[in-house]
């Protein structure tokens, strides 16, 4: 099971309300709260904390299938520079988190291989171009791994508005998730 | 409030967080925030914050849960409204 979440930093600035308390306090436990004023990165902090809880809700929502929205039971702990977890519920998740100046890339797993992970830059807006790029790239990724010809590789969305993966319309057993956000996307695999 | 001035103030609100211009224009009780307007999760709490601040009332995390649809935020506005 996967999960992933890239936020656009240059996006996540307009007309957010991150630098109030009551942001923080609708968001975060006291603990997220603590290591986000820990030092002067209080905006890359809250991006990276967040990134996390939505990757790890994307497990918690679409492979679990539990929808609540409640963004301070996703507790996140930071481990290292780029590990953390999760937990919510009797679960904890891992997440791997990327950055440079423009994003803040997380992707969480659980249980399985965790196979690929990526994040690009996207030069169109609009939603339907994002989301062709968006297959465009798990389909090639996938063709790799698989040493399968991208043409027979489709991707598509079941009831739960999960994607997954199809080899000549046979639907494949691999986790895929994909994220977008202003002008950044990714994918990620997992078994 | 009635019905109809709820839905004009909440769509004032909402306007800065929309990706679907489509769903914007359509907008009635039964949309939903992430799926047909395509707000973006993290803006939610923005949505939030500025509800409690256009209706003075404060929204418990609970029910922040469950306002992710226009219905259920007029539900919840209201139900503030009146017993305050």
């Amino acid at each position: 099971m996967i999960g992933n979440d890239i936020i656009d930093l240059n996006v996540a600035k307009i007309n957010s309300r991150w630098q109030e308390q009551r942001f923080l306090d609708k968001l975060f436990t006291q603990e997220e709260q603590q290591f986000i004023l820990n030092d002067d990165c209080r905006y890359q902090n809250i991006w990276r904390l967040w990134s996390m809880k939505e990757s790890a809700y994307k497990i918690k929502s679409r492979n679990l299938r539990l929808s609540i929205f409640n963004p301070k039971s996703l507790r996140c702990e930071i481990t290292s520079e780029t590990s953390g977890t999760v937990a919510f519920d009797n679960y904890t998740v891992s997440t791997t988190t990327e950055n440079n100046s423009n994003i803040i890339y997380t992707t969480a797993h659980l249980q399985g291989i965790y196979q690929t992970t990526e994040y690009f830059e996207l030069k169109q807006l609009s939603q339907s171009y994002q989301s062709e790029q968006l297959k465009k790239k798990a389909i090639q990724a996938f063709g790799q791994l698989k040493s399968v010809s991208e043409k027979d590789i489709s991707i598509e969305k079941d009831d739960f508005r999960v994607p997954k993966f199809f080899i000549n319309q046979k639907a494949q057993a691999n986790f895929l998730t994909l994220t977008h956000h202003g002008n950044y996307g990714g994918f990620a695999i997992s078994y | 409030m009635k019905k109809e001035e709820l839905i004009a103030k909440l769509k004032t609100i909402v306007e800065p967080y929309i990706q679907d211009e489509e769903a914007f224009k359509n907008l009635s009780e039964k949309t939903n925030f992430i799926t047909d307007l395509k707000i973006n999760s993290a803006n939610l709490v923005d949505v939030i914050l500025d509800v409690e601040d256009a209706f003075d009332i404060r929204i418990e995390d609970k029910e922040m849960e469950r306002m992710i649809s226009v219905k259920a935020a007029m539900d919840i506005i209201t139900s503030k409204i009146k017993t305050s």
